[in-house]
């Protein structure tokens, strides 16, 4: 009896997620990478709001299903019109009335991760048209599905915190080395290797380099931590750090980086920098 | 006849049962007295308070995720920040390492001494307001300031300053 509670327990958040109209795998999700967006039409219940889709189903089974969704915003590339959906949005078959799509969700809706997670994904699933079909009662869609998606931490190559930041807050960045693809000669660092170069930007014209590249690796306060796992990490006031670099009318308005180890020269190209942003505040 | 005399001793059990829980709750003392004057919360602050851990809260984080960043303030060779709250409503601050939010010192209070909601320091060139972790009692050992930053009224980090009384 109690061997039998235990293998309830454990597979009750399988079951749980597998009794939703929409789910998404695999939760929890990392906004930055890829994840499926199931839409269960077996679940499916037609008439709640003029929806007859899953009857239409019943009656062609074959026929192309395409993804209506407006949360956490409409698609990057649009849904196309209701009553032509984008052919970009047609949703793969995968079972007997389950249908999936694919896709890195900051990139398909172009939002970022806590937008996504405070609104989660609401959607339907509908015929190319939308409108009745012939001999059915209701609309060739179904009813309105929501998910909410549950965030994993960062577990990317940097991760930055906290998300939204003014310049004069604690901003603190990890590097996580063992998600370097990119860079053979990055790969491996020692725990006394990783350094950061820094420009602060002003404006579109005006930037200046905290020191010159050369300067990096012999600059204490730009070398990152170890903290094991192949993480590394720097935590900083950017104002504060810019701010005998700085002008005396400027503010800093965002921050470009690179990871600098010691030795090694990021191939001919421009600067690998990556960004990060400040809030402007009243 | 077996079950009728069970169901008699039932009965009797049930209605013993009854009139003792009757009696017993017949002879509860009335409450008598009052709640009391509440604790002033003015008080409860006066004293030497001693940083002894600092965090920094996202609010925009799905998990509203902190991190201890206490080793910007403490680094067991400096002094820890002190703030110094007195009965003349007068505060003065004591900083050898880590970012000052506190101010140069001034005078303190609350929004309403009865029921504060923010503790406000007043600089000479600015007003500081800052919410508590609770309120502190006078023989309260700890204390907790919150300072919420928010952006255009949305909230994005808060610092929590978690002190000791030291006097």
């Amino acid at each position: 009896m109690k061997k039998l509670l235990s293998v309830l327990l454990a597979l009750a958040p399988f079951l749980l997620v597998h009794a939703q109209k929409a789910y998404v795998l695999p939760s929890p999700t990392d906004a930055n990478s890829e994840m499926t967006l199931f839409i269960d039409m077996n679940q499916s219940e037609d008439g709640i709001q003029g929806n007859g889709l899953s009857g239409i189903l019943d009656a062609f089974p074959d026929t192309t299903l395409y993804l209506w969704t407006w949360d956490p915003g409409s698609p990057a590339a649009g849904n196309g019109d209701w009553d032509n959906s984008a052919d970009h949005q047609a949703l793969t078959k995968v079972g007997p009335k389950l249908y999936s799509m694919t896709f890195v969700p900051t990139e398909y809706y172009g939002v970022d991760g806590p937008t996504l997670f405070a609104r989660g994904i609401s959607c339907l699933a509908k015929l190319k048209s939308g409108a009745a079909l012939e001999g059915f009662a209701f609309e060739a869609k179904s009813e309105d599905m929501h998910v909410d998606i549950v965030p994993e931490l960062c577990n990317g190559r940097i991760c930055i915190f906290p998300e939204l930041r003014e310049r004069d807050d604690y901003l603190t960045l990890t590097y996580n080395n063992e998600k370097e693809l990119q860079y053979e000669g990055l790969q491996g660092m020692g725990e006394n290797e990783c350094y950061i170069y820094l420009l602060g930007k002003v404006d579109l014209f005006t930037d200046y380099e905290y020191v010159p590249l050369s300067e990096v690796t012999s600059t204490p306060e730009l070398k990152l931590s170890f903290i094991g796992e192949g993480k590394f990490r720097t935590t900083m006031i950017p104002e504060d750090l810019f701010a005998s670099v700085l002008g005396e009318d400027e503010t800093l308005s965002e921050i470009y980086f690179y990871i600098v180890r010691d030795g090694f020269t990021y191939p001919p190209g421009p600067p690998p920098y990556q960004v990060i942003s400040f809030l402007d505040c009243e | 006849m077996i079950n009728q005399s069970t169901h008699f001793t039932a009965f009797t059990s049930l209605l013993f049962s009854a009139i003792l829980l009757t009696t017993f709750h017949s002879c509860k003392p009335e409450t008598e007295g009052e709640l009391g004057e509440p604790f002033d919360k003015v008080e409860g602050m006066i004293g030497t308070w001693e940083l002894q851990a600092f965090t920094q809260q996202d609010l925009n984080s799905p998990i509203k995720e902190t991190r201890d960043l206490s080793d910007f303030y403490l680094d067991g060779l400096a002094t820890p920040l002190q703030i110094t709250f007195d009965a003349n409503r007068d505060y003065s601050v004591a900083i050898e390492l880590g970012k000052n939010y506190f101010g140069e010192g001034g005078t303190w209070g609350f929004d309403d001494d009865l029921y504060p909601s923010f503790l406000q320091l007043y600089t000479a060139i600015d007003t500081l307001q800052y919410n508590l972790g609770g309120m502190v009692r006078i023989f309260d050992q700890s204390m907790r300031i919150e300072y919420r930053r928010d952006c255009n009224t949305a909230p994005t980090n808060i610092y929590t300053f978690e002190f000791n009384r030291i006097n």
